[in-house]
């Protein structure tokens, strides 16, 4: 897969969340300049604003399962502001998504919290995600309960 | 005997303090009843020029976003730590 494929990917994923997100009754807006947030999610009737990260991979078979691999900064998942990220894993597959994880960023820290907090060199998590019937593994860990959680994100109806 | 960490996050208007879901859970365990917040934000207007250890703030940090009272805390938990990783600076604190 080349460099400008996955650019491709990435933004049709990103479009991909934003499409869901305005299915479910929520406003969605892009910063014009790329310093970390891919999505601001709104509720408009009281500016309720979330921040969103969305990250896109292709989908490898291996047997009867699929993997996938993400790449988190750790400075970035270190950062809990006041404005928590939800980072949204999805992968393609043949043609079609696989249903978003959806993991708030203290979640996610939790996780990983321990992973090169001793090391300034390393700057980047990689997640590799296994995928098999109705479960999904993360580097050892089972992230099925992330799985479409929507539960922070319930639909507004107007 | 037992510590936590809490997350400090320098923002431009303030500080926030967060705690890790699988902390939030200790707390509840060791102290049932007890409500800890996930994070609570101080803006600058009542934390200016703020040194944690010595402005004296994690006193109303502990009932507030751990749910439970200085006393309380002392009994069980042995030290705080106060973890920044904008410094990379751990602040230790004995309730």
């Amino acid at each position: 897969m080349t460099k400008k494929y996955n650019l491709y990917i990435g933004r049709a994923g990103q479009l991909a969340v934003m499409a869901e997100f305005l299915l479910r009754g929520w406003n969605v807006a892009m910063p014009e300049v790329d310093i970390g947030d891919d999505i601001f999610v709104v509720e408009d009737e009281n500016g309720v604003m979330k921040r969103v990260q969305v990250k896109t991979s292709s989908l490898k078979s291996r047997n009867n399962t699929f993997s996938a691999q993400f790449q988190i900064p750790i400075k970035q998942l270190q950062k809990v502001s006041r404005v928590p990220i939800y980072y949204i894993f999805i992968a393609r597959r043949n043609d079609g998504w696989t249903i978003p994880l959806i993991i708030q960023q203290e979640e996610l820290l939790d996780h990983f919290k321990n992973f090169g907090i001793d090391d300034e060199s390393k700057r980047y998590i990689n997640l590799y995600f296994s995928y098999s019937k109705d479960k999904v593994v993360c580097s050892g860990q089972d992230f099925t309960k992330y799985i479409g959680d929507y539960s922070d994100f319930p639909i507004i109806e107007h | 005997m037992s510590a936590i960490s809490i997350i400090v996050y320098k923002e431009m208007d303030g500080f926030t303090f967060s705690i890790l879901p699988s902390v939030r859970e200790f707390i509840k365990k060791l102290f049932p009843g007890s409500q800890p917040a996930s994070r609570m934000h101080i803006g600058f207007e009542t934390a200016s020029n703020f040194d944690l250890l010595e402005s004296g703030i994690e006193k109303q940090i502990y009932p507030t976003l751990l749910g439970v009272e200085k006393e309380e805390l002392k009994k069980q938990i042995t030290d705080i730590e106060f973890v920044n990783y904008q410094t990379g600076k751990v602040e230790k604190i004995h309730p």
